[in-house]
């Protein structure tokens, strides 16, 4: 019943979910014949390309309960490793694109001794790490570019190809969206997965049942870090333009805030988040000088809506507008106890 | 021959503390050994360095022959050791049928690649998987709830949950950690019978219990331990008889009166 | 380094240190008690030297004043925030990540209200010092370093007598080891955890005033004092109040003192380094080392 990728799981059965992704697809997919304004194929396909981090991070924290505010850093990477590859190097996109991935794995494995930390330990330990390399984009002018940027990044290209316009970039977001959609859809009930899920509801059964807790914490990082690292190239070949102020530790925490806000431990929600985090002050923009002052207030009452977020809210409006019985005895998503992901009470460490 | 599990002069202490001190214990294979003591004489200790959960301070510690003495709990696991938990540590969040495919995680091979490519071998894997995890659920009598999630589970039920986590890797020594705390007496009897039905299967056991019952009925031979140290071992009835053991339990008082009772 | 230049450098780590103590505490306090790491501290910071500023320009005060103006001010501001919005959430049983991302919204707001209400101009805090420097030996030191330094250390003193000899300071100790039993002993704990955030704010907010008063206050002034005073904390352990104060202070020094040694960009990432090394090696950090020394 449902399947196990979603906080929907539960509630629906799978035929009903997949038919919402479909339509979902559909829609997407049409959109930027629509709408085909720049600015709105532009700003929908930064919105994918951070639903793609958002993904990555709810591997992270929605599934093995692993706090990391450092997601950034690895977007950087993977975006400053693409656009140097294909800029510097003058390779094609498709060597970049893989580049990008694999330096971003590289790099997450100095994260390995930290994997040990628990909670908001471990999250500022990964808040420190986004901060350092976030330095290293700023100083390292010789190979970033520094405060002044990075400029000319091509658009990618697949073999002959080259996707230049808009809507060919964006299309080609959305295929990287997917592709991150179903491999975590698979990785979820799949022995690593269930590894993952058993280490953020009781280490130490996961570890009486053989589970070796330390590398698959590590495992979890590396995955996460490849799907950011090419969320990062996308982004790259998309703003043609880098410049470290679009990695600070900042914009870790708000590729937090679109987990927290779509709800953790649901896909779907990563990617529901992705898009509020990323559309909202657009549309905020109306306001004026309140822009902010409302965009925090808003943040304050989505989490009032618990740990399942928008998008165990949809679920909820979803189930009375199909006039579906909630089923009681259904297991809903894995819920990071609130110590496993903020750590226990000081007082008691 | 050896024993499958020898314990030498194992100890723990935590900061002040002795919990287990300088116990040496060799439990034969096939055997239901059960572990005894009063609250505090260091028998989840004990387990837990068994299990590896817990680091020894000193001591050894063999099985099937080999030195597993500092081995990681997921190590000693990889080699047949299994537990279940005093207060029980399932994942409270997932089905039955879930909690038991974790158990069988060593017997697994895929990892992530396979995963995401679903190669021929990751399905037959998660087939197999599966199978073993319905014949365990049926061994303990769950497989009725296989698709339940852990957390609607009765107690007494949850219990045997745990049970068929830790068997279905087939593992070649069981560690229960009172297995029969909150149990009545019908569910505690037949706790009894699933015991007897494992180790015909050709699993080790042993049994810390405060259910004296239980212990009586299913162990072949008793340690008891008191404030972390050996006090007494031997066959039930022997250690049924025995004073010091009587006198660990109830004290001096408690054992006139019981003299006094069975007069 | 002449006598006289370690002197000057010393008496102006220990100020700014004093003033990352103040933040420091308020963030220890609020989660030994919560859990909840307060991203909004740094507005709060902000708030109190806002208030400071402003009523220094409604009435000529001396700094005494305005430094109770900013702390008081400061406390209510944080007793409203925790009050009207965090205990609502908790009402509602979200789990503590929640709150946690819910602070980080609230410092978005606070931080952008400031920005309507004060404008994006820094404003500068009035010269309430004499102009003479003290003498310290050989060395000249400007009088709002000592000035801080002396309250700053007053308000941490006040503070411990507070926490050890009141019976609210030792209700919301209590509360801090262990909720349950607290509660079970007729401790009211939505008022102790109010009285938590309005003592982190009274710090807070007093710290705003010392930092205005050194610097300027500015819409955007918390924030980077905040995450300062956070590292300091962490540093010292978290959760520990000796922890925090010394944290700060050792912050303070090394940042000073570092700052004409290590002239290199990278300044900040030696102190991320050194923090995840410290957590690595001891995640209860100098409080943790000195526990487990004994």
């Amino acid at each position: 019943m449902g399947d196990n990728a979603s906080v929907f799981k539960s509630e629906f059965p799978s035929a009903y979910l997949w038919i919402a992704r479909i339509v979902c697809l559909a829609i997407f997919i049409v959109l930027p014949f629509v709408y085909p304004q720049k600015y709105v194929v532009h700003i929908v396909s930064l919105a994918m390309i951070f639903a793609i981090a958002a993904l990555a991070l709810q591997l992270l924290l929605g599934f093995t309960g692993l706090l990391s505010i450092g997601q950034a850093a690895f977007l950087g990477i993977g975006a400053y490793t693409s656009a140097i590859v294909t800029t510097t190097y003058k390779l094609p996109f498709e060597i970049a694109f893989i580049t990008a991935g694999s330096l971003a794995a590289l790099a997450s494995l100095t994260l390995v001794p930290i994997t040990r930390l628990r909670g908001v330990y471990l999250g500022i330990a990964t808040l420190g790490f986004s901060i350092i390399v976030h330095l290293v984009f700023l100083n390292e002018e010789w190979l970033t570019g520094g405060s002044f940027g990075l400029l000319n990044i091509p658009s990618p290209s697949l073999g002959p190809w080259i996707l230049k316009s808009e809507t060919a970039d964006y299309l080609f977001c959305l295929a990287v969206l997917v592709a991150a959609f179903i491999t975590l859809h698979r990785l979820l009930p799949s022995r690593f997965g269930r590894a993952l899920q058993a280490i953020m509801l009781d280490e130490d059964a996961a570890r009486a049942s053989g589970i070796n807790v330390t590398y698959y914490k590590s495992q979890a990082f590396v995955v996460a870090a490849v799907i950011t690292g090419l969320a990062g190239s996308l982004f790259a070949h998309h703003t043609h333009y880098l410049n470290p102020n679009d990695f600070t530790f900042w914009k870790s925490i708000e590729v937090l805030l679109m987990v927290a806000v779509g709800g953790i431990g649901s896909l779907a929600g990563a990617i529901v988040g992705a898009f509020v985090i990323t559309l909202l002050p657009e549309y905020l923009r109306v306001l004026d000088e309140y822009r902010m002052v409302i965009f925090g207030a808003m943040l304050i009452a989505f989490m009032g809506l618990g740990h399942r977020g928008l998008a165990g809210l949809s679920a909820a409006v979803a189930m009375r507008l199909l006039r579906l019985r909630p089923q009681s005895d259904v297991p809903s998503s894995p819920t990071p106890k609130a110590d496993a992901v903020a750590g226990p009470r000081w007082s008691r460490q | 021959m050896t024993a499958l599990l020898v314990l030498d002069r194992l100890t723990r202490r935590f900061s002040g503390v002795t919990a287990v001190d300088s116990v040496s214990m060799n439990v034969e294979a096939g055997e239901i050994r059960g572990l005894i003591g009063p609250n505090g004489a260091g028998k989840t200790t004990t387990l837990n360095l068994i299990s590896g959960l817990t680091a020894s301070t000193s001591g050894r510690m063999t099985f099937v022959e080999q030195d597993v003495t500092g081995e990681p709990a997921h190590r000693l696991a990889e080699r047949g050791i299994r537990r279940t938990f005093q207060n029980l540590k399932l994942f409270i969040e997932l089905t039955v049928l879930q909690n038991v495919m974790i158990g069988l995680h060593t017997n697994g091979k895929s990892g992530v690649l396979e995963a995401i490519l679903a190669t021929g071998k990751q399905r037959r894997e998660e087939q197999m998987m599966h199978r073993d995890s319905l014949t365990a659920l049926e061994t303990v009598g769950l497989v009725d709830q296989a698709d339940r999630p852990a957390s609607a589970l009765a107690y007494g039920h949850r219990r045997l949950l745990e049970i068929a986590r830790a068997i279905v890797a087939r593992p070649m020594l069981l560690l229960l950690d009172e297995p029969a705390a909150g149990l009545n007496p019908a569910e505690a009897e037949a706790l009894v019978a699933l015991i007897r039905r494992i180790n015909a299967q050709g699993v080790t056991m042993v049994l810390v219990e405060h259910h004296m019952d239980v212990i009586m009925a299913a162990c072949s031979r008793i340690t008891v331990l008191n404030y972390g140290q050996k006090l007494a071992e031997g066959t039930p009835a022997e250690i049924r008889a025995n004073e010091s053991v009587i006198e660990a339990y109830l004290g001096r008082a408690g054992f006139e009166e019981r003299i006094a009772a069975y007069a | 380094m002449s006598g006289s230049q370690f002197i000057e450098l010393f008496v102006g780590g220990l100020a700014i240190g004093c003033i990352y103590s103040l933040i420091a505490l308020g963030f220890t306090m609020i989660i030994r008690a919560t859990g909840v790491l307060h991203f909004a501290q740094g507005e709060v910071v902000m708030l109190g030297a806002m208030f400071g500023v402003t009523a220094h320009r409604l009435l000529p005060l001396p700094f005494i004043a305005l430094l109770v103006a900013g702390m008081v001010f400061g406390g209510l501001a944080a007793v409203a925030i925790e009050l009207g919005i965090y205990r609502t959430l908790r009402v509602r049983r979200v789990p503590l990540m929640n709150i946690i991302i819910a602070t980080v919204g609230m410092s978005i707001l606070l931080q952008n209200t400031g920005q309507l209400v004060w404008g994006s101009e820094p404003i500068a805090y009035p010269k309430l010092f004499a102009t003479d420097a003290y003498s310290i030996g050989p060395a000249r030191v400007a009088p709002q370093l000592v000035w801080i330094i002396v309250l700053g250390i007053l308000v941490m003193v006040l503070l411990q007598l507070f926490l050890a000899f009141t019976r609210t300071g030792r209700a919301m100790q209590a509360a801090a080891q262990s909720p349950e039993t607290a509660q079970l002993m007729g401790i009211n704990l939505t008022r102790i955890t109010a009285y938590t955030y309005g003592i982190g704010g009274v710090l807070g907010g007093g710290a705003g005033v010392l930092l205005g008063s050194l610097f300027y206050a500015s819409f955007s002034m918390g924030f980077l004092p905040a995450m300062k005073a956070f590292v300091a904390a962490t540093l010292g352990g978290l959760g520990s109040i000796g922890g925090a104060m010394a944290g700060g202070i050792l912050f303070g020094l090394i940042e000073t003192f570092a700052a004409i040694s290590i002239s290199t960009s990278y300044k900040d990432a030696v102190g991320m380094i050194l923090l995840i090394l410290i957590l690595l090696a001891c995640p209860e950090g100098l409080a943790g080392l000195v526990r487990h020394g004994r």
